[in-house]
């Protein structure tokens, strides 16, 4: 598991539909289930990453979902209220 | 387990010197200076007062609105001509916000109330933190019994936090140091989001993961919905429409929505009126980007079944990724073999029914004054896939 969205359910029988990928790095909404007599599930949306520091944080590795998202967002280590 | 006692001494040393009433009485630390009484009696009394004041009558200790972060972890200001203590600085302190930094969810405090660190080693199973109870385990080896408060053994400090209404709690635990080892496994369980607070530093090799494969929800978030209903939580997948005595046909359940929208299930297509709307995508309204309440992702809709053929068997949604809190005083290095996963479940297997949809990602929230993702780490909080239709 990285970037690589989850794969939706393989479909058994031509009368059935696969169901949607999960959502993954760039893309940030789950895939719809395909249409057919007995149709495929919707995949599941991107959770969120937050990264709070007192420096620009380094940031090299692998992120999903990615910052396009909105879903990451780097922020500043909240302080206390004197 | 290396279990350490640093803060023990430390602790100790203050009590025997100053005679203080409690080990983290951090008002405390700072005696005050610089008055016309003796130097034993005025650091008695600032210590005994918090460090409200000084002995009378002498020149004031500090002048204007100094603020002043000190080499301790504390951070005082001049009020009124005397210094006063504000206390522990866990995540650091910024003079020109004149503010200490702390943890998101959790008391500043809490960060010290361990006094030992935990070290994942490689192999030999997963190391297991239980955030309802606060057991933590290996092989079915228990290596900090439940219970809250400072274990005697490990240093490891543990307890429960309620959040909101219709959020999960929190399982905190706390240490002075945190090492995932390459090829080591440090794997959240239980009903309660986990929330690691470190008052040095942490390094991860190995893997660290909230994450859930199925139905049910790693820990803080939500639970996929059982046959023919939602998915749990506050943006869970919607089922889809019903079928009636006869039909053969059924659509997918909605995948759950966090960040995102959740996929729609697959509309089944059968002559009307067999035919039935997938149900809804989960919406993306959930958590914050703050990730405060931490909250993990919610749960996919079930699948529903066709008629009355006693055949189908719709599968369960998958259950909603965890939500994961790592604070620290020092640094955060997620190396080039290191991960943190949080990924949502997929939609479970279904026979002659639609499929069912997938969990959606959980939460991941990362802060010290110095955070490190070096090339090659991962951190992912992805949905789950949804589950497939079948008809043989």
């Amino acid at each position: 598991m990285s970037d690589t969205p989850a794969t939706g359910g393989t479909a058994n029988g031509e009368q059935s539909g696969p169901g949607g990928d999960g959502a993954a790095g760039t893309q940030g909404e789950g895939q719809a289930g395909i249409v057919q007599d007995n149709a495929g599930g919707g995949g599941g949306a991107v959770g969120r990453i937050r990264i709070n520091s007192s420096s620009t944080p380094t940031v090299d590795g692998t992120v999903s979902p990615a910052d396009a998202t909105g879903a990451f967002t780097l922020g500043a280590i909240q302080l206390a209220e004197s | 387990m290396e279990a350490r006692r640093p803060w023990t001494l430390s602790c100790g040393v203050v009590l025997l010197a100053a005679l203080a009433p409690a080990c983290f009485d951090w008002g405390a630390y700072e005696p005050v200076a610089g008055t016309t009484s003796t130097s034993g009696e005025g650091a008695g009394g600032a210590a005994g007062q918090g460090g409200s004041g000084g002995g009378g009558g002498g020149l004031p200790d500090c002048t204007g609105d100094a603020f002043e972060c000190l080499s301790d972890g504390t951070a005082r200001e001049c009020v009124g001509g005397n210094w006063q203590s504000l206390g522990p600085c866990p995540l650091g302190c910024d003079e020109g916000e004149r503010a200490c930094s702390v943890p998101s969810n959790v008391g500043a405090e809490q960060v010290g109330e361990g006094t030992g660190a935990a070290d994942v080693p490689s192999g030999g199973g997963d190391t297991i933190f239980d955030t309802d109870t606060g057991e933590i385990t290996v092989d079915g080896t228990v290596l900090r019994p439940a219970g809250e408060g400072v274990d005697g053994d490990t240093g490891i400090a543990f307890a429960t936090q309620a959040q909101g209404s219709g959020e999960p709690g929190l399982g905190v635990f706390a240490m002075t140091g945190l090492t995932v080892q390459a090829g080591g496994v440090l794997r959240g369980t239980g009903a309660n989001a986990l929330v690691l607070l470190v008052s040095g530093d942490v390094q991860i090799d190995g893997q660290i993961t909230v994450a859930t494969a199925d139905h049910q929800a790693g820990p803080g978030g939500f639970a996929g919905g059982a046959v023919g209903t939602a998915g749990d939580g506050p943006c869970a997948g919607q089922v889809g429409t019903g079928t009636y005595p006869g039909d053969n046909c059924t659509s997918g359940g909605g995948g759950a929505g966090y960040a995102g929208q959740g996929g729609p299930g697959g509309a089944s297509d059968c002559t009307a009126p067999d035919d039935h709307s997938g149900g809804s995508g989960g919406p993306a309204t959930c958590g914050t980007p703050e990730l405060v309440p931490l909250v993990g992702g919610s749960g996919g809709a079930g699948g529903v079944v066709a008629g009355t053929n006693p055949a189908s068997q719709p599968g369960p949604g998958g259950g909603g990724g965890g939500a994961l809190q790592i604070s620290a005083g020092g640094t955060i290095t997620v190396s080039g073999t290191g991960a943190i996963h949080a990924g949502g479940g997929g939609g479970g297997e279904a026979n002659e029914a639609g499929g069912a949809g997938g969990g959606s990602g959980g939460a991941l929230l990362l802060e010290a004054p110095v955070v490190t993702i070096a090339v090659g780490a991962v951190l992912a909080a992805n949905g789950g896939g949804g589950g497939a239709g079948d008809c043989n």
